[in-house]
């Protein structure tokens, strides 16, 4: 896998694309996100619309990414769920965790008007 | 970047390197999609095996790369077996922590062996012959 980073309106938007399967390509967009909170980025959006597949270390660091970002008063939302990623979601519980939108457009949006 | 996975009878072999995963989900979606299986359930099959083999890297073998995984494949019609084998001291799967429990919920780890055993039809933990974990995963075709 790869992915994409861009930020607009104050938003760091990343496109991972292929599988978010456990590998070293997995961990340097885990090394990526940790560093942009590092740097200070508090407002975030998981695109997940060209994601293939994804198993248990694509969903922890989606996770700790949420978590890092809470602990510094950030927030982690997710747009454009596929069906399979969705009842990954269901099945671990975390669809009650997550914000999820239908696209990154309205991810960015919620962000303005806080919902 | 190929990684080159040895040659075992009904399977593969390889170091314990998490570089090797990419070149195992080739292999095993290779070798399903010339059994004749659908793309849902080669999803559904890819994911578990992965699951299982970076355990086996991770925790079993600990990516000492003396250590070797083990996986084998067999298929009949409208039914899959893959098992994965690794060189480590075993563990007891029962007593790992549900994921979905309190404080686990957002933890970055320990949804693995969940994950896989939702999609395939059944699991099964067992010794191999040196004390390592044997993980034995089955799979049949949606009717
Ligand atoms: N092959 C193995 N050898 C020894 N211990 C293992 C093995 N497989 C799993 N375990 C133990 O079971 C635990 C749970 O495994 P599981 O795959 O569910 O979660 P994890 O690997 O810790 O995190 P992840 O969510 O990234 O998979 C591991 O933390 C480890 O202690
Ligand atoms: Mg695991």
């Amino acid at each position: 896998m790869n992915y994409e980073s861009k930020e607009k309106e104050g938003v760091v938007i990343i496109t991972p694309k292929g599988k978010m399967m456990a590998g070293p390509d997995l961990e340097k967009l885990h090394d990526k996100i940790k560093e942009l909170v590092r740097i200070g980025a508090r407002r975030m959006v998981i695109d997940l619309g060209e994601v293939e597949l994804m198993d248990s270390r694509g969903l922890g660091i989606l996770v700790a990414g949420l978590t890092s970002l809470r602990n510094v008063g950030g927030e982690l939302k997710l747009a454009r769920i596929t069906n399979k990623i969705e009842s990954l979601l269901v099945i671990t519980h975390l669809s009650k965790v997550f914000k999820t939108y239908g696209s990154v457009d309205e991810a960015l949006k919620s962000f303005q008007t806080g919902s | 970047m190929a990684r080159r996975l040895s040659k075992i009878p009904h399977g593969v072999a390889f170091p314990s390197d998490q570089k090797f995963l990419a070149a195992v989900d080739r292999y095993v979606e290779q070798e399903l999609k010339k059994a004749g299986f659908g793309k849902d359930v080669i999803a559904d099959v890819a994911i578990s095996v992965s699951e299982f083999v970076n355990n086996a890297i991770l925790h079993g073998n600990r990516q000492d790369e003396s250590k070797l995984v083990r996986l084998e494949l067999y298929h009949a019609p409208g039914q899959v077996t893959i098992c994965v084998e690794d060189e480590g001291e075993g563990f007891e799967p029962d007593k790992v922590a549900s994921p979905l429990e309190g404080e686990n919920l957002l933890k970055e780890v320990g949804r693995g062996i969940f994950i896989a055993k939702m999609l395939v039809d059944s699991v099964e933990f067992s010794r191999g012959e040196k004390g390592g974990t044997r993980v034995k995963l089955f799979k049949k075709l949606p009717v």
